[in-house]
């Protein structure tokens, strides 16, 4: 049951990291779960995130990944709930009155000033999946040929994902 | 999001009891170096839409660095920069800004 309620607290803190999206609070996440509470490894936490991003809805799922590793359906639910619930409320709060706020000066500097914090938070999180994920020529090539793809807007991002996965599949195995 | 919630627990299941083992492990190692791609194009978009300036620039290394090589806990970081940037910006004159991240923003 502790343990049940740290993981929910965890979620639950770690959803008002969300600044400039779910990318960026990746980097806390990994450290909660990976090294300060050891609910998962390294690896897995990389592939549950890759598990994300081949399943609809948002990335942040991740949480009820962490949160199935760690403590079956229920932990899947709590963690999913703290992850999701607290950033809704608080997302529908702001943006009832952000429209009217933004005009002025104060919050048109506090948006401009958490533009970068939040950029920095999200290449922070491609930093911490790419460290693990990204291991040896071949990963490297594949992420590479998978980048130039997407950023050339011909290629679905979702085929793109698909066809370096089963050429790495194709290579290797 | 319950639909990929469900999907995503009978995958994890799948994955948790080994049925991604063998040659499915190279699969799930390339479509994760592929998903590194992905997210490094949709960062680098998102930067290119919304960093104005060299304030800006600087507090975004800074905050890079801090959460990512050096894995500083995220909370200490945020509060420092926040604070930095906002110090920062309230001395700079405004920039138009063409693709926002609010702070308040659904993960």
């Amino acid at each position: 049951m502790a343990e049940l309620a740290l993981l929910t607290w965890t979620f639950l803190w770690l959803s008002l990291l969300c600044v400039g999206g779910g990318l960026g609070v990746i980097p806390e996440m990994e450290r909660q779960s990976v090294t300060i509470h050891g609910w998962l490894t390294a690896r897995e936490f990389v592939d549950g995130y890759t598990l994300t991003q081949l399943t609809p809805g948002p990335n942040m799922l991740i949480a009820v990944f962490v949160g199935y590793r760690a403590h079956g359906v229920l932990g899947g639910i709590l963690a999913g709930l703290a992850m999701f619930v607290p950033t809704s409320v608080l997302a529908m709060m702001i943006s009832h009155h952000w429209q009217q706020w933004r005009t002025r000066r104060w919050a048109a500097t506090a948006e401009r000033a958490l533009i970068p914090v939040g950029i920095g938070l999200m290449a922070g999180g491609v930093y911490t999946l790419a460290r693990t994920a990204i291991h040896d020529t071949l990963t490297l090539t594949l992420a590479v040929l998978t980048a130039l793809a997407v950023a050339s807007d011909r290629v679905p991002p979702v085929l793109a994902v698909l066809a370096a996965g089963a050429l790495g599949w194709l290579l290797t195995r | 999001m319950l639909p990929g919630a469900v999907i995503l627990v009978g995958a994890a299941t799948l994955y948790l009891r080994g049925a991604f083992g063998g040659s499915a492990t190279f699969l799930l190692r390339s479509l994760s170096a592929a998903v590194i791609g992905l997210v490094l194009v949709t960062t680098l978009r998102i930067m290119r839409g919304s960093l104005r300036g060299g304030r800006g620039i600087v507090v975004a290394a800074i905050t890079f660095l801090a959460v990512g090589p050096l894995r500083l806990p995220t909370v200490g970081v945020v509060l420092v920069m926040a604070a930095v940037s906002l110090s920062l910006h309230r001395a700079a004159p405004a920039t138009p800004v063409t693709e926002k991240a609010s702070p308040g923003e659904i993960c």
